[in-house]
């Protein structure tokens, strides 16, 4: 599975370093893709609104109703039932890019198992909405979907009856199409709903929409598309005839011909078969659980700020149980926290500077790699490094390698996540003798732990707890987002780095205090 | 001029999303069926006759059971499944198995099968087996039918009138 999510990500981080060029990071539609779904299924709902308004729910008005929207009010209701029906495709192209995104990510794992799993029967949702509303439109390709989808769950051996006879005769019967609009109209979207409520429960700080530049370019482009190319139906529902050549939706429609070609034993086969393979993945391997947050009540004085900057809600504030003054203290929840240690970051207790008991102990860190570990770390790199501009490099997991930098005058750390770094440690390499800290972690707009190098450039840029001391000399700090497949420019950045810091040799390298910083 | 370029970037993203969504919610186009064909269906649900006969249930037979469960006649609830044979022209298009539904396997049959054949003047030849105990059909049907391009024609049957339809 690993060369699978290695070279898929490889080609997905290409891409997106494409659309970095022309969307620019914050833009990137790649990085938006959950947010984009959401969009267009407002798009879908907004426009099935006004659409529903003409339609008519009876079998032998419908076709009517449809043909009436399309060509008699084209300049409203035909564009709307276009919007209606591209928005939904395009709905199935980013729910796709999502999820292989997420798998070639290794974001479908660990502790990320629910979201993934519950983003399974979604799909089976989307697909049912699509197919219902095909079947609402009682053209010729209504009445394939509807004859097919009978034969395959007559196959089924749940049925007493046949739903196939249905389509034998002269006409549907209305009931029956009241059923299938009632699924589509309700039924479908409002169990969707909760699917999509339930798929974002676990993650915290969801934005639902997408930025507002690409919402309008999205509807701007779906607009064209539907004046240029309109949605039409076949020709009226007729039970007397066959279908004969179909202009398929394949985005929904993809597994009428397979039943139609290979039989319905096949069409039931692969989908249920690719809904197991999806549902298992998170165990095909399992994820090697990681050590999570652990709280040190000691050294907690209840700010919140762990809380505040923990990507998937894991770290929950909860009234004080240590009868200490604060009021609140945080609670890591093990299946929600992914072990990135931006929570250790944003402890104020997780400064370098303080001693006690002899170690660096904090508030809140990860077992396996403490504060004290850290500084530990970064205190013997530095004291080993020697030559004239010396550079502490720190990076991430899973971003650009650091390591290859590592010389004689530079010295590399690298953590799960550059947000797991306190901003004093910057302050403090910088006492310790270092003339420069080269900051770097994932693409801007791509942290794996979602907004790690957010955090970590507003805490550097003083707009969020726990911030820069202000008398650190921001010109002896620099900030790099780079991607796995970007080193070089990681390393033309350091080379950039250095020629910047040989000018600002002479400053002074830790003003006492602010004022003179 | 790089703003440009980024923009044209943008636009080209746009029409190629527009593109694969237009292209892959019509085609490629599937053909159900050909040009120049009909599709013959048949359809109709029929309950096969017990696999076996009913026996008379002697006098001692019937007070050895309780009041409420004397009935005279003793029948297995097994059904005998259903064979369709469909002959166009005289050369056989179709011969398909139908077994009863249930546990007992004693429900009515649902009969299913759906055929492209060449649209024009066919004649059209329908029998049904439906009992183990009989060694010949039960239903034969024939019947001269002309069928236009894309047409659906349908064998049925008459639970009542024990026979065959085609409409």
């Amino acid at each position: 599975m690993r060369p699978i999510r290695k070279a898929g990500d490889a080609l997905f981080l290409r891409l997106e370093g494409w659309f970095n060029r022309t969307f620019g990071n914050h833009l990137n539609p790649f990085y938006h893709l959950g947010s984009l779904t959401f969009f267009f299924f407002w798009v879908v709902l907004v426009s099935g609104i006004y659409v529903f308004i003409f339609f008519e729910t009876r079998v032998d008005h419908a076709f009517n109703s449809v043909e009436y929207m399309t060509h008699d009010q084209w300049w409203l209701a035909g564009i709307m039932r276009s919007l209606h029906r591209y928005a939904s495709d395009a709905a199935v192209i980013t729910i796709f890019l999502h999820m292989f995104r997420e798998f070639f990510r290794d974001r479908y794992r660990g502790v990320r198992w629910f979201s993934w799993i519950t983003g399974v029967p979604t799909l089976w949702l989307v697909v049912l909405l699509g197919i219902s509303g095909y079947w609402l439109v009682w053209d010729m390709l209504a009445q394939y979907i509807a004859v097919v989808t009978a034969e395959m769950i007559d196959w089924l051996p749940i049925t007493l009856g046949s739903m196939a006879l249905n389509f034998i005769g002269d006409q549907v019967s209305d009931r029956f199409f009241t059923l299938m609009a009632f699924l589509h109209l309700l039924g479908f979207p409002v169990a969707l709903v909760f699917l999509l409520w339930t798929h974002v429960s676990r993650i915290s700080h969801i934005d639902f929409n997408p930025p507002k530049v690409l919402a309008w370019g999205s509807m701007v482009a779906l607009l064209v598309l539907s004046l240029v190319k309109p949605a039409v139906s076949h020709g009226p529902a007729d039970l007397s005839l066959a279908p004969t050549v179909l202009q398929l939706d394949w985005f929904y429609l993809n597994i009428y011909p397979v039943s139609d070609i290979l039989g319905p034993a096949w069409a039931w086969g692969i989908p249920t078969g690719v809904t197991f393979f999806l549902m298992m993945l998170p165990w095909m391997p399992r994820k090697k659980p990681e050590p999570i947050a652990e709280v040190d009540l000691d050294y907690c004085n209840g700010c919140g700020q762990c809380g505040v900057d923990c990507p998937y809600g894991a770290v929950t504030m909860q009234p004080r149980s240590d009868g200490r003054k604060f009021l609140l203290e945080p609670t890591v929840s093990a299946s929600l926290c992914t072990s990135c240690g931006i929570c250790m970051g944003a402890c104020t207790s997780s400064n370098p500077y303080r001693q006690s008991k002899g170690r660096l102990l904090t508030g809140i860190e990860m077992p396996h790699y403490s504060a004290e570990a850290l500084r530990k770390e970064v205190t013997d790199k530095i004291a080993a490094l020697s030559g004239k501009d010396r550079i502490l490099v720190v990076g991430c997991d899973f971003a650009a390698d650091p390591m290859p930098l590592e010389t004689s005058e530079v010295a590399v750390v690298r953590l799960p996540c550059t947000a797991m770094l306190p901003p004093s440690f910057l302050d403090f390499s910088i006492r310790k003798g270092i003339d420069g800290v080269l900051v770097t972690g994932c693409r801007d707009g791509d942290c794996y732990f979602r907004f790690g190098n957010h955090i970590t450039l507003d805490r550097i840029s003083g707009l969020r707890e726990p911030r820069l001391f202000g008398r650190t000399d921001q010109e002896r700090i620099d900030v790099f987002w780079a991607a796995q497949q970007e080193s070089s420019q990681l390393t033309d950045r350091l080379a950039e780095f250095r020629q910047r810091l040989d000018k600002i040799k002479d400053k002074p390298k830790s003003p006492k205090n602010r004022k003179e910083a | 001029m790089d703003k440009i370029f980024r923009y044209l970037g943008q636009g080209l993203t746009y029409t190629i999303f527009c593109a694969l969504i237009y292209y892959l919610s019509t085609s490629p186009a599937y053909t159900y069926l050909a040009e120049g064909q009909a599709e013959l269906k048949v359809a109709f649900n029929h309950a096969g006759q017990r696999v076996e006969e009913c026996r008379k249930r002697t006098p001692e037979e019937l007070r050895k059971l309780p009041p409420n469960m004397r009935k005279p006649m003793d029948c297995s609830r097994e059904r005998s499944p259903l064979i369709v044979e469909i002959r166009i022209d005289g050369k056989p298009l179709a011969r398909d198995i139908y077994n009863p539904p249930g546990i007992h396997s004693d429900g009515a049959a649902f009969v299913y099968g759906k055929y492209a054949i060449p649209a024009g003047e066919h004649e059209l030849e329908v029998e049904l087996w439906d009992s183990t105990l009989k060694p010949e059909f039960s239903f034969h049907a024939k019947k001269r039918v002309s069928l236009a391009p894309g047409q659906g024609f349908v064998v049925g049957f008459d639970e009542d009138n024990a026979r065959f339809l085609f409409y």
